[in-house]
């Protein structure tokens, strides 16, 4: 009974380490290309909403790289990560990060009267 | 007259709130993940197996009166922390106020003003509330300065009677918009000059009639506290010799010898649907009846008049005005049936069950701001390093990141799973007791509306935790 009471105590310690541990450096980034076409965003890897902006799932502990192409020049900020760049209309820029806090965090740009909007949520699970 | 100060103190403040020429910035966002449907399934079904315990048990409806004394303390440091918490309240009120004048301005996290209000303290406060009791009573500052200033009623016959508390209820519609619907409300100067105006009204009506009657019948912060202090575990109680800190059973509180009057129960009610309409204003649901909304108000040609700005705006307080109605028909009904089989008048079923009611609604707003509280809670504390942005680093924290891996996001579903279970089965026992002690032997049945009024309330906070977070 001791023995079992121990293993499970190891079992939990390593199931609560684990949750925390991340993948090692060498895998390889997952690419996702996202294409802004007035404001709007789509990608081969992205769900078509009904309506409001499109959401990402990724998986925490990923290592993530958007490639953002824009018809427009927009000023992107995506929350929680606090990464901000712009999106030109002729070049592809990135946004290369560690997915390493699950959430649901929103890719805002402004637009020309300063109201914020969402082009696309990511949503990063836990494992 | 009291009405007349509180529609004053309304009115005084109406220019702060004519939106400025660019669109304000969102507050603060929540970056929770939506609830996974297990979680939901669980919550639902523990809440309804709950609901069939609580009548199915039997008992002579006495809630537990169980409590243990955990600190006794005496007089002369009850004092001593009582003067130090009112000083700090003050102490805080005056920085914060400087910071909002004369601190930067820019982001909802470039002010300490606009985070210390709306996360640090109502939101990180009624967390406090909650569990160890109304600490509010203590820091307000009001009270406190007009402690010190001597305030006694001029003319105390001016007063409200002592059940009416519908200045109170007024002001607190007021607020939730200025929390829930208003624009400009990071923007630290127009926040300080609402502070600052409803600040003088207060002042003034406790001089006209007096500090405890004002808290009673016209501060809505007073009340929405000391209504969240009922449910906590924790209070304090006056003995010989001193003061004791109690551990009582969670909502022993909100058991009352005397049901609250109608306006008394008007206020909880318009609390507990502004706490859920803050949720689902986030949902997609609310962003279509939005969608639609601005459609309408667009081909009627409001939009072209009026602009963008004033028409989300107009929407917004469409829903904020709506939820009280909602939540007030949907309890309404459930009382009316309450009182077909108890043989009581509606009215009065109403205002014996709605105190059962506020356990449900803590849970879920202990478990819809947690994560905020924990995360963006912390933009505040780089801002205190230079509260006025005079280029100061005290504390050496200026350049301080959130962190967003501060608490884990099964944590988050784990808790917010129990403390609405733990909400609802609180509510339940309370409406049960209640039950019991009216109704003696149809309390069986006659719980059956009030409890289905309960799962469906609950059903609710799980939903809106379920939905995915849409910044409208």
């Amino acid at each position: 009974m001791r023995r079992r009471l121990a293993g499970v105590a190891v079992a939990a310690a390593i199931a609560i380490c684990g949750t925390r541990a991340m993948p090692a450096q060498d895998t390889p980034p997952r690419v996702i290309e996202i294409v802004l076409r007035e404001g709007r965003a789509s990608g081969p890897d992205l769900p078509a909403p009904a309506r409001g902006a499109p959401t990402l799932r990724l998986t925490r502990g990923e290592r993530v790289e958007l490639r953002w192409t824009s018809d427009r020049t927009m000023d992107l900020h995506l929350h929680g990560y606090g990464i901000e760049l712009r999106a030109a209309g002729d070049a592809t820029t990135v946004m290369a990060f560690l997915a390493r806090a699950a959430g649901r965090f929103a890719v805002e740009t402004h637009d020309r009267a300063g109201r914020h909007l969402t082009v696309l949520y990511l949503e990063v699970h836990p494992r | 007259m009291t009405r007349a100060a509180a529609v004053a103190a309304i009115a005084a403040t109406l220019p702060a709130f004519v939106p400025a020429g660019a669109a304000a910035h969102a507050f603060a966002q929540r970056y929770d993940l939506p609830l996974p449907l297990w979680h939901y399934l669980a919550g639902a079904g523990a809440a309804v197996a709950l609901s069939f315990a609580a009548i199915a048990a039997t008992g002579r409806g006495r809630p537990p009166r169980a409590r243990v004394a955990i600190l006794r303390i005496g007089v002369s440091q009850a004092r001593l922390l009582a003067c130090g918490m009112r000083g700090f309240g003050v102490l805080a009120f005056a920085l914060l106020l400087a910071a909002g004048i004369f601190g930067r301005r820019g982001d909802w996290d470039s002010n300490l003003l606009p985070v210390a209000v709306w996360i640090w303290w109502w939101v990180g406060l009624s967390f406090l509330c909650l569990v160890a009791g109304d600490l509010w009573r203590l820091l307000d500052p009001w009270r406190t300065l007009a402690q010190v200033a001597r305030l006694t009623a001029w003319r105390a016959d001016l007063a409200p009677a002592a059940g009416n508390c519908w200045p109170a209820v007024a002001l607190f519609f007021a607020f939730s918009w200025a929390e829930l619907v208003w624009p400009a409300n990071a923007d630290p100067q127009r926040l300080a000059a609402l502070i600052l105006a409803y600040s003088v009204s207060a002042w003034i009506g406790m001089a006209v009639i007096g500090p405890v009657r004002w808290r009673r019948c016209c501060d809505p912060f007073a009340r929405f506290f000391a209504m969240l202090a009922e449910c906590a575990p924790l209070t304090m109680r006056r003995v010989r010799g001193g003061w004791v800190l109690l551990l009582r059973w969670p909502g022993a509180g909100l058991v009352s010898r005397r049901p609250p009057s109608p306006s008394q129960a008007a206020f909880v009610v318009l609390a507990l649907a502004t706490v859920g309409f803050d949720g689902i204003a986030e949902t997609g649901a609310w962003e279509a009846v939005t969608g639609r909304m601005l459609a309408a108000l667009y081909a009627s040609g409001f939009i072209h008049a009026f602009g963008y700005g004033a028409a989300g705006t107009l929407v917004k307080t469409t829903g904020l005005a709506l939820a009280p109605v909602a939540l007030f028909a949907a309890f309404a009904l459930a009382c009316a049936a309450t009182g077909r089989i108890g043989d009581e008048a509606t009215g009065r079923v109403a205002r014996r069950f709605v105190l059962s009611l506020v356990p449900i609604a803590a849970g879920y707003h202990l478990a819809h701001y947690l994560a905020y509280l924990l995360i963006q809670g912390q933009a505040g504390l780089p801002l205190l390093a230079d509260p006025l942005g005079l280029g100061w680093d005290l504390f050496g924290i200026r350049g301080r990141e959130i962190d967003i891996e501060i608490i884990d996001m099964r944590t988050v579903w784990l808790f917010a799973v129990a403390t609405i279970v733990a909400g609802h089965a609180v509510g339940v026992a309370l409406a049960d007791a209640a039950a019991r002690r009216a109704y003696g032997v149809r309390a069986t049945r006659s719980q059956l509306p009030m409890a289905a009024l309960m799962v469906a309330y609950t059903m609710l906070s799980l939903w809106i935790l379920s939905q995915p977070i849409v910044n409208v």
